[in-house]
């Protein structure tokens, strides 16, 4: 089982990226699992072709130590499996020991060994803000990191902050930072740029994502591109970069 | 407000079991927590601390160092006194306060562990769990970083497993039960954890049978079993009917290799309630079933339960007006509990037999606890099935 998770500044592309790769693999026959760790619970939004489904937190909350793993984890396109970690109300609670709590649901219920998916994609709200935030990447969950950003620079301070956090666990074991995805934004120089933080981090880009209204098309449509527009050039990078993704 | 406390107090919790395992061994016991966790356990659940000196240290968090998320502050804290005490092994563990903020236990022993070469271990100790959650952990984790597989079989050889002072005090209870099977040609390799070190864990794999004493044993034994192929025995000996019952059954455990829990037979929900601990509520079900001909026992569990140990009817208890439903519910003419528990019964007519029990109670009754082996508790079974001795 690969597990892998994808960080970056807020609104950058997470979801938009992890669910098309996670579009993609399934399509290439891997059994896929995506958990959204996000209190927004968007991250499956696509796979789940816009229906929003209940979150662990929402089934804690509801059901007390009674939720089963069928309430919690649902089929979306193609067989990927769709969870969402959920969080508080905006403006109170505490969303870091939000998904802290719903880690530690999956855990308890056999998620991993029962489900057993191939792969396992933690899409990871923004920054490492606290404790909560890099529960995925801890010993047992993720092995590898992914960074989304663009050539914008508060994208690339954010993903440097990332790669400090990832690189400060490193004695305890956690996992390892593994590369850059270029999210464009179609600013001048974009490429170099981000080569240059890639290299600063000691780390490389492992795919290349240009900006597309396809994108929006297919959100319109409460799809991935890769779902929606197949044939698209779009879809090929999405496909190019899960092929990546995979050899790393 | 089913769950508030009138009576009773909170019983012991997963920190108090990790540190009392670790008691008798050579290393430095850390609790990272605001200094009231530590103090809990010395004070209310280590009948051995007064007299004894051992290296537990709490951290002082503070709300500075939760808020930043200090965690180098304790590392450095934990590293600075392992320079100068030398133990042989490091345990970090958790309390509610790291537990709410997310502090990983596990990597920061991994950290640590990295910078003092020192086996270290992380416990998730929450405080919010029972006792027995964290002595099985501890076992568990021992066995598994220092039990190596050895070639070698120790015919005869048994270990004990669950023995702590939360469930058997420091009376004379964990030497009579390391005599009992010495005494009839076997043993003792290891006494998981009372009166053991770590060559004794080392050596625990080449035992032939496991003795498992309390609940809280039941994790380890289900590992042994399917890390090393040794087969169990889940009793508790008590008395001397009992006793003797659960060394035949080590006996027969030697010849077959098969696991065995020791149930009564014949047993139905019945007038008696026994509250406690699952394993030694069971074992005494079982001699008064034997001994004494009494079958209508029924089984609360205070700590949570165990379904592979359990009768079906069985009670889990969920909380103290739990209890008191089951006193005022008509059903029950004896209690078998905690003393602490007798002014629960008011004016009721139910015959009350006390047996403390340190996880509940604390230091009020510890030293006047029941040996579990011997006449004395045969006493108190035939006490308890009315007749005369
Ligand atoms: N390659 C792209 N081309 C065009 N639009 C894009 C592209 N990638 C993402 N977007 C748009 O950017 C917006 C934000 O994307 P997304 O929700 O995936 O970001 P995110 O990093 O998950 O955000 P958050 O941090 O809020 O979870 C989306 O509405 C999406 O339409
Ligand atoms: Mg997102």
């Amino acid at each position: 089982m690969k597990k892998i998770a994808i960080y970056g500044k807020g609104g950058i592309g997470k979801s938009t990226i992890t669910a098309n790769l996670s579009a993609a693999l399934s399509k290439k026959g891997y059994k896929v699992m995506q958990i959204g760790c996000d209190p927004k619970s968007d991250s499956t939004k696509a796979l789940m072709h816009g229906v929003k489904i209940p979150t662990v937190l929402d089934q804690i909350k509801k059901n007390g130590k009674k939720v089963t793993l069928k309430e919690i984890v649902f089929e979306g396109y193609n067989g990927v499996l769709c969870a969402e970690a959920g969080g508080p109300t905006p403006g109170i609670g505490c969303a870091g020991r939000g998904i802290i709590t719903a880690f530690e649901k999956l855990e308890e219920l056999g998620a991993y060994e029962i489900l057993k998916p191939d792969l396992v994609f933690y899409d990871v709200l923004g920054d490492v803000v606290c404790g909560g935030f890099a529960m995925p990447i801890r010993n047992g969950y993720a092995d590898q990191v992914f960074i989304v950003t663009s050539g914008e620079m508060m994208a690339m301070y954010a993903a440097s902050n990332i790669v400090a956090a990832i690189e400060g666990f490193g004695k305890r074991g956690y996992a390892k930072y593994c590369g850059l995805i270029l999210n464009s934004r179609d600013i001048e120089n974009e490429y170099e740029l981000v080569s240059k933080l890639a290299r600063e981090t000691k780390g490389q880009i492992i795919g290349v994502i240009p900006r597309n209204i396809s994108v929006q098309n297919a959100e319109r449509l409460n799809q991935t591109v890769v779902e929606a527009f197949p044939d698209s050039e779009m879809a090929i990078c999405y496909r190019d970069l899960a092929d990546k993704v995979m050899e790393v | 407000m089913s769950q508030l406390c009138v009576y009773l107090p909170p019983f012991s919790s997963d920190y108090s079991g990790v540190c009392t395992c670790l008691f008798d061994l050579n290393g430095m016991v850390v609790i990272h927590d605001a200094s009231c966790c530590c103090a809990n356990y010395v004070s209310y659940d280590e009948p051995r601390w007064f007299g004894n000196k051992r290296p537990i240290y709490c951290s002082a968090l503070r709300e500075i160092d939760a808020i930043l998320g200090d965690d180098e502050k304790f590392i450095r804290k934990v590293i600075s006194a392992c320079d100068s005490m030398k133990p042989e092994f490091i345990a970090v563990l958790g309390s509610p306060v790291p537990t709410i903020i997310g502090s990983d236990m596990n990597g920061i022993a991994q950290e640590i562990e990295g910078k003092t070469g020192v086996p270290t271990f992380g416990f998730s100790t929450t405080g919010f769990r029972y006792y027995n959650r964290g002595v099985a952990e501890a076992m568990v984790k021992f066995a598994k970083y220092y039990g190596g597989k050895s070639s070698q079989q120790n015919p005869g050889g048994v270990n004990i497993l669950g023995l702590t002072v939360l469930d058997f005090s420091d009376n004379s209870n964990a030497a009579d039960i390391r005599n009992l099977f010495e005494g009839n040609g076997f043993e003792v390799i290891c006494s998981f954890m009372m009166g053991c070190n770590l060559m004794d864990i080392q050596r625990s794999t080449q035992a032939e049978v496991n003795i498992v004493v309390s609940q809280s044993g039941m994790a380890l034994a289900a590992f042994m079993e399917k890390e090393w192929g040794i087969p169990y025995v889940a009793a508790t000996p008590l008395g001397n009917e009992g006793s003797e019952a659960v060394v035949r059954t080590v006996r027969q455990v030697c010849e077959d290799h098969k696991s065995r829990v020791l149930h009564g037979e014949g047993l139905h929900d019945g007038e008696v309630l026994i509250l406690g601990e699952q394993m030694i509520a069971n074992s005494l079900r079982n001699s008064l079933a034997q001994s004494y001909g009494i079958k209508g026992v029924t089984v609360g569990c205070l700590f949570g339960m165990d379904k592979a140990l359990a009768q079906d009817f069985d009670i889990d208890i969920r909380d103290e007006r739990h209890i008191r439903d089951l006193i005022t519910s008509g059903k029950y003419s004896k209690l078998v509990a905690d003393p602490l528990m007798k002014v629960m019964l008011k004016d009721r007519d139910i015959s009350f037999f006390p047996l403390p029990h340190v996880a509940v109670s604390s230091k009020l009754y510890w030293h006047r606890y029941k040996t579990f082996i011997g006449d004395k508790m045969e006493a108190f079974l035939a006490q308890i099935a009315g007749i005369p001795m």
